[in-house]
């Protein structure tokens, strides 16, 4: 029962009673206490999709190759199936929502923006044993890498808003690897786990709404609260069969790139608030035309060198089609 | 360790001790209050039994917070460029549990932090909660303690944090 005019649901959210039901005149009221409806919902290897309103076509359509990205994690699990951890890792900031979804595909900014937290992580990893590397200082120290490195990576984009490039951070599983690899062929077959194990991609971003790391386990859903308020909720997921171990790893992970109080995201998150601040002070264009028109891709369907930033471009135009109605 | 008055008295020095070197940031003196091995903890929840248990604001041991402590040091930190200025009470202690060992001493905390940023007016945020400590004394003999853990509880945990670098 609701707490001010006493209007009572039932436990599926049917309306069970409105006092003095009949006082309520006009069309509007036709329909009152109806459950708002959604558009559709579907479902992909045990993903609840949901749309709003009723889109033109289905989610295997809307996904298009980047189906891969979710099949991705769930081929990992030698059991056939993820479970999702039962605690939520949330942060937000003081920017628009699409900030995170260019972030997560641009190379540039990670030898620039993260560049304080690669030199603490050099100095204390070659302070440590061979080998000893921690997952945190991994990532951390990735981001030094040269441009040219990240130039070699490849970037996927597709029609939609999705992206993906090469993975730049450690995909090995460390002390766990044997023990998974032999977990996921007695599964699979040697060749299926070999075939999983070869996919080797970093952030995948699943446009407008979520982000996929398969190899870390980690989900996470963007969502605008505001025009200059956006919240990030993260979800690890454990593989079925495989060792524990290899959650710890996808935890650490999860925490360096999803928390407020990240070593590395705490980077971003201060600079989104500043291009904020920024837009709203002195308006101006954005630039996003690097590499622009060097590759001779389809619009919205293509690979480029991962320092490109076509998959900003590709969002745009899917934005574009979004606000002006046109099919997604 | 025995449980009497002197050792909480001098557990609460510690922790005094500890919070005066995060709030002036002195953050590699603060560092060597850890053992070798040891770990600082924000979970998500205060139901959150262990750290395995799912992602964490901060779940880090050494080596991974010694990398957290060089960031800060670094005079071109992003977030901290112009740096946090915090001010910190600490309640007394209670000891939560005493073994051969390890002493479980837990702590009432309010921190606030300001930052001067240049066009941002009033960023004046408040984090409360309870600091767990797990104390030890350390190797060398010296009857001085060191923190094998420090589990930080916000009394928000589940919040939706905007970017946070200070230590709590």
């Amino acid at each position: 029962m609701r707490p001010y005019h006493g209007w009572s649901f039932e436990l599926d959210g049917k309306l069970r009673l409105i006092p003095l039901r009949e006082e309520y005149a006009g069309a509007a009221c036709d329909r009152l206490g109806d459950p708002e409806q959604v558009g559709a919902t579907d479902l992909y290897r045990g993903f609840i999709f949901a749309c709003l309103k009723k889109p033109a076509s289905g989610l295997m359509a809307f996904l298009g190759h980047f189906k891969t990205v979710i099949d991705d994690l769930v081929d990992r699990a030698p059991g056939g199936c993820v479970r999702a951890s039962p605690f939520l890792l949330r942060h937000k900031y003081r920017a628009n929502w699409k900030l995170t979804l260019e972030n997560l595909n641009d190379t540039l900014h990670a030898r620039v923006a993260h560049a304080a937290g690669a030199r603490a992580a050099q100095t204390v990893g070659n302070s440590l044993p061979q080998g000893q590397m921690n997952p945190i200082l991994g990532m951390m120290t990735a981001n030094a890498k040269p441009l040219s490195a990240f130039q070699e990576l490849t970037m996927v984009t597709e029609s939609g808003g999705h992206s993906y490039f090469g993975a730049h951070i450690p995909t090995g599983y460390g002390d766990a690897q044997s023990a998974y690899v032999a977990a996921l062929e007695a599964a699979k077959g040697t060749e299926e786990a070999s075939r999983i194990l070869r996919v080797e991609r970093h952030v995948a971003v699943l446009y407008p709404g979520s982000s996929w790391h398969a190899r870390y386990q980690t989900v996470r859903i963007i969502q605008p609260l505001a025009p200059d308020l956006t919240e990030v909720i993260a979800y690890v997921f454990e593989l079925d069969g495989a060792p524990e171990e290899m959650l710890e790893s996808a935890l650490n992970y999860c925490n360096g790139s999803s928390s407020a109080f990240s070593t590395i995201i705490t980077d971003d998150l201060e600079i989104y608030e500043g291009i904020q601040r920024s837009a709203r002070e002195a308006p101006g264009w954005l630039q996003i035309s690097r590499q622009y028109g060097r590759q001779a891709s389809a619009p919205g369907n293509g690979s480029y060198p991962a320092t490109s930033e076509a998959f900003i471009r590709n969002q745009y135009r899917s934005w574009v089609d979004a606000m002006c109605g046109a099919e997604q | 360790m025995n449980c009497d008055e002197a050792f909480l008295r001098k557990a609460r020095d510690f922790i005094d001790h500890e919070g005066v070197l995060s709030r002036t940031a002195q953050y590699r003196i603060w560092l060597d209050l850890f053992t070798t091995d040891g770990r600082y903890w924000l979970p998500v929840s205060p139901t959150q039994a262990d750290w395995k248990t799912g992602p964490s604001h901060i779940n880090e041991a050494r080596p991974a917070l010694d990398a957290r402590i060089e960031r800060l040091c670094d005079t071109r930190v992003v977030p901290q460029t112009p740096p946090s200025r915090v001010s910190r009470l600490v309640g007394k202690p209670w000891l939560a549990r005493m073994s051969e060992n390890v002493a479980q001493v837990t702590v009432t905390f309010h921190v606030m932090e300001a930052r001067a940023m240049p066009g941002v007016q009033d960023r004046m945020r408040l984090f409360a909660g309870e600091a767990t400590y797990s104390l030890v004394h350390d190797d060398a003999g010296f009857e001085a303690l060191r923190i094998q853990s420090k589990r930080v509880d916000l009394i928000n945990s589940e919040s939706a944090f905007f970017g946070v670098s200070i230590l709590l």
